[in-house]
């Protein structure tokens, strides 16, 4: 709009000063007719645009750009309409990315999405294409186009949508593909759909087991649903549904026949739900209860339908993140349902609270690292440390076992006697825990204060209360080690902080051997300072007595033998710091006796003042006792120095070198040069 | 390089057989049967040799020498005999070559104890110099043309100048002792032979006036200061009898310097003569 406007502005100036132009030179009229003519055409065009762009906030905009949607991120177009400041697609929708160079150099995720949407719902045909390509790098030109062959995996999704439902036939297949063409089939599910609900017979099938099945009008699993293998006419599993409700599964095979009988068909209610992962957990567990040795992953019937949930799932995503629609199949089953009343709800969330913490503590304590050297030494810290590993192996991991329920919300349709007997076939495990299983042996742990619950599991509260007992047990445990843990830790740090010690000493000591090359400009003299401070400081730390200062003043003497390194490292490259400025305040000059070129130092005063005065005054430094806090600041002088003498070079410095003549004050100096000192010790 | 030994060779060679050639011309003079050589003579001279840079390319050649010369009544360091000013403008065309002109002023002080003539009779000269210098190593060798355009007069009162030309050629070498190349802290010690031959209406049997050869040693204190000190012998004809040769055993002590007082961003570059 504001573009739109803009425009007309301008047209209308154009126009105004190209009449101010006509009343001047008349006899250039007729071209400045022409310009005039323009100009109106200018004014109508712009009034045009003005409006256009006033009602065009209305109307749609096209989107076209980066998008991200479920888990494909691509380029995508398409038209969009703003609502109440959302945006809603309209019309139809392309999105797509393919990089050839990828494919070309290694793989290429690609995928292709085409279809529509009307007034945000998904409308009408739809059509994913996606999947990963590997090529052979060779290509041919074929028709004016260059060909490459691919080869990889490829999922092709498509069917109709009503309002954001899948309606009509939906076919989910996966190929591979060689050299661009279908080499086999992986999967491939058909399901016909009326407004989102599931119609009459489907399929679905992978490279080896086909599974057909069928739904009642209103979407309910009904009959019986066989898993046929490639290599048999037999069905090999057959899941028999009433009405939605999953009486039995059969599995065939040559070892003999099995039937499982899943559930309740006289339980006291039952609630409709989807066949989805969480429904399908809920089977497993039934079939588990029964036959706690086959393996329910292995079941054609339950990986086929598995693995059509996800694929359908990666579609959901992909509307979700767009539009409004309801893309997941709702495949409908019944279950028995075995409510949980409001207070058995409170209880279950408090004892999933106070595992939690619970857990924290128990796993706190079990991987410390200072706990498990102290149980070697401390028979008393032995004890707790098997205490807790016993609240954690009979208490805390079946509660966990049982909160897991909980939290995938599957706990309802299980029943509850069944399931509380599953996790504690004894019952709840007794407060009072012998800790050692010979006779006569006394040693136990119980939590006295606490009061005893009940053993039966059924009951909730029961559940609660020995949740809570086990949080205060770790509670009172972790007390009673707090001490010695502090300590431990404590003797831990120390042990850390002189093994630092011995190592930064050791290297201090080292470098100082391998540095030591040369005592000119008298540097020994500052190493033997540095060596000095380093047996002061750590003198004074060996004194000290164990306490929380002597930690703190240790940190401090490693500080200290770092920058003592750091210095010893710069003091040693004082002498060739030293020739660097000795050669950089030389010229050469042609000497007219020997016909030869010699280098003739210059401005002598300022080499001499360098050499003798502050040289001298930082290797003092030093060689101070209270180097250690000024570490860092004389590492900075001797840089400042060394920037500022070689700046020095190329200044005018006539007045300089002549006070600096008289001049024998390190710190005047220093000012003379126009050199910053932070130097605490400088009143030394 | 190798151009440069070629040069200085060449240019020794014209000189000698220029020389020879005067030398021949000479030959009818009254000559003693053998040759005579006087008594050697000694002398001491304090040398000072100024080269004081005034552009990029030119140069003050500022020379001045105190010579004294021993007599019966001073032996050793004898009597003021010379005091000697010789001036030239310089001209360095590159690192290894340059020419001189310029003129001298030589204050002859009279050393014959007996004589009753003037004391002191001034000379005068203009000269003109051509000097190559060539690297050999660590070691320089240098040839040095110097031609003098002379007008010398006696102690005798009233007497006439006589005006003469003289034609040197010196070969030097400079060694340096405790270094590979010359710098400040360097010995050096250096050879040298200089010939000097003359010619003019007075010269008529004694064309070779000198024959110098001198060894130094020299001691670089400073990039612009250096000393030497060195003992030179020397003989030549006597102009008045070609036959009869004087001797001269002198001790040299020279003082080298060239300040620059040129300001310093005129000294840059200070050695790239070609840029």
């Amino acid at each position: 709009m504001d573009i739109g406007r803009s425009a007309f502005l301008h047209v209308c100036k154009t126009y105004v000063f190209q009449s101010c132009l006509l009343g001047v030179w008349k006899e250039k009229s007729i071209e400045h007719m022409k310009y005039f003519n323009q100009g109106i055409r200018h004014i109508i065009l712009g009034i045009l645009f003005f409006f256009y762009s006033i009602n065009g906030e209305s109307q749609t905009q096209l989107f076209s750009g980066e998008l991200s949607a479920g888990r494909f991120t691509g380029t995508a177009e398409y038209p969009f309409e703003v609502v109440e400041g959302d945006s809603i697609p309209v019309g139809s929708f392309l999105m797509y990315k393919a990089n050839l160079n990828a494919l070309l150099q290694e793989k290429d995720s690609f995928f292709s999405i085409s279809g529509a949407f009307n007034e945000g719902y998904p409308e009408g045909f739809w059509k994913f294409q996606f999947g990963e390509f590997i090529s052979n790098r060779s290509s041919q030109v074929v028709g004016y186009q260059y060909r490459v062959n691919a080869s990889g995996i490829q999922h092709d999704a498509l069917g109709n949508l009503t309002a954001g439902k899948p309606d009509g036939d939906w076919v989910y297949k996966i190929s591979r593909v060689e050299n661009s063409e279908v080499s086999e089939e992986l999967f491939k599910s058909k399901i016909t759909f009326e407004q989102g609900v599931p119609q009459k017979s489907f399929q679905i099938e992978n490279d080896s087991i086909t599974l057909v099945g069928r739904f009642l009008r209103d979407g309910f699993a009904h009959d019986l649903w066989a898993v046929y293998s490639d290599v048999s006419s037999e069905s090999s599993e057959n899941w028999h549904f009433d009405n939605g409700l999953l009486g039995k599964i059969e599995k065939i095979s040559p070892n003999g026949n099995m039937t499982l009988e899943i559930f309740d068909t006289s339980a006291q209610s039952y609630k409709s739900e989807v066949l989805d992962e969480r429904y399908l957990k809920i089977v497993k567990w039934y079939i588990k209860e029964q036959q706690a040795d086959l393996n329910s992953e292995n079941m054609g019937m339950y990986r086929l339908l598995r693995q059509n949930a996800l694929h359908y799932q990666s579609i959901n995503a992909f509307f979700n993140d767009l539009g409004k629609s309801q893309f997941m199949p709702s495949f409908k089953v019944r279950l028995p349902f075995y409510s949980l009343d409001s207070l058995e709800t409170k209880q279950i969330r408090n004892i999933a609270k106070t595992y939690g913490s619970s857990s924290r503590t128990s796993e706190a304590l079990l991987g410390n690292p200072q706990l498990e050297l102290l149980v070697r030494s401390n028979t008393e810290a032995n004890y707790y440390y098997n205490v807790v590993k016993r609240l954690q192996s009979d208490f805390l991991e079946p509660l966990g076992t049982f909160i897991t329920y909980y939290d995938q919300q599957t706990i309802e349709f299980l029943p509850r006697a069944t399931l509380t007997r599953q996790i504690w076939p004894n019952g709840l495990p007794k407060k009072k825990i012998q800790m050692s299983n010979e006779a006569g042996s006394n040693v136990f742990w119980d939590l006295e204060s606490f009061p005893e619950y009940e053993a039966q599991a059924m009951k909730m509260a029961n559940v609660q209360n020995m949740a809570e007992y086990v949080e205060s047990s770790l509670d009172s445990i972790s007390e009673s080690m707090s001490e010695w843990l502090k300590k431990a830790k404590k003797q831990q740090q120390f042990l850390t902080l002189d093994e630092l010690l011995v190592k930064e000493t050791q290297l201090l000591e080292n470098n100082i051997d391998t540095l030591l090359t040369t005592d000119r400009l008298g540097i020994k003299r500052a190493f033997n300072g540095i060596l000095a401070t380093k047996e002061t400081t750590l003198k004074t730390y060996a004194e000290m007595p164990e306490s929380d200062e002597k930690l703190d003043y240790g940190q401090n003497v490693l500080t200290c033998l770092q920058n003592l390194g750091e210095l010893a490292s710069a003091v040693s490259k004082l002498p060739e710091q030293e020739r660097i400025i000795k050669e950089a305040y030389q010229d050469a000059f042609w000497n007219p006796f020997t016909a030869t070129i010699m280098d003739e130092d210059v401005k002598k005063r300022i080499t001499a003042a360098h050499k003798n005065i502050l040289i001298p005054y930082v290797l003092d430094l030093v060689d101070s006792p209270t180097v250690c806090e000024d570490a860092p600041n004389i590492l900075q002088l001797i840089n400042d120095i060394q920037t500022r003498l070689l700046e020095l070079r190329d200044e005018p410095t006539k007045k300089l070198e002549r006070k600096l003549r008289k001049e024998q004050d390190p710190e005047s100096v220093l000012e003379l040069l126009g050199i910053m000192s932070n130097i605490k010790t400088a009143e030394r | 390089m190798k151009k440069h030994i070629v040069f200085g060779s060449v240019a020794a060679c014209i000189f000698l057989l220029f020389g020879l050639s005067v030398g021949h011309a000479q030959e009818e003079n009254i000559l003693p049967e053998e040759a005579e050589f006087k008594e050697p003579v000694g002398r001491v001279w304090f040398n000072t040799y100024g080269n004081i840079r005034i552009s990029k390319r030119l140069f003050w050649d500022a020379q001045t020498h105190f010579r004294f010369e021993e007599t019966e009544n001073t032996p050793y360091i004898g009597q003021i005999g010379q005091i000697y000013n010789r001036h030239a403008i310089g001209y360095i065309y590159s690192k290894s070559f340059n020419v001189s002109l310029g003129g001298v002023l030589r204050v002859n002080f009279n050393t014959d104890e007996s004589s009753e003539d003037r004391s002191v009779v001034p000379e005068w000269r203009i000269w003109h110099q051509y000097q190559y210098a060539m690297p050999l190593g660590s070691t320089m060798f240098y040839h040095r043309i110097r031609i003098e355009h002379r007008w010398t007069q006696g102690f005798a009162e009233n007497s006439e100048y006589i005006f003469r030309n003289r034609w040197r050629y010196m070969l030097r070498a400079k060694v340096p002792l405790n270094n590979y190349k010359f710098e400040p802290g360097t010995f050096y010690v250096s050879p040298e032979a200089e010939l000097i031959m003359q010619s003019g209406k007075a010269v008529v049997a004694s064309p070779m006036e000198d024959l110098r050869l001198t060894t130094t040693l020299g001691y670089i204190i400073q990039p612009r200061l250096t000393v030497a000190a060195g003992l030179m012998y020397s003989t030549g004809q006597t102009l008045e009898n070609g036959g009869i040769y004087k001797q001269n055993w002198t001790f040299r002590i020279h003082l080298y310097f060239s300040p620059d007082f040129r300001k310093v961003k005129n000294k840059l570059p200070s050695i790239h003569f070609d840029d």
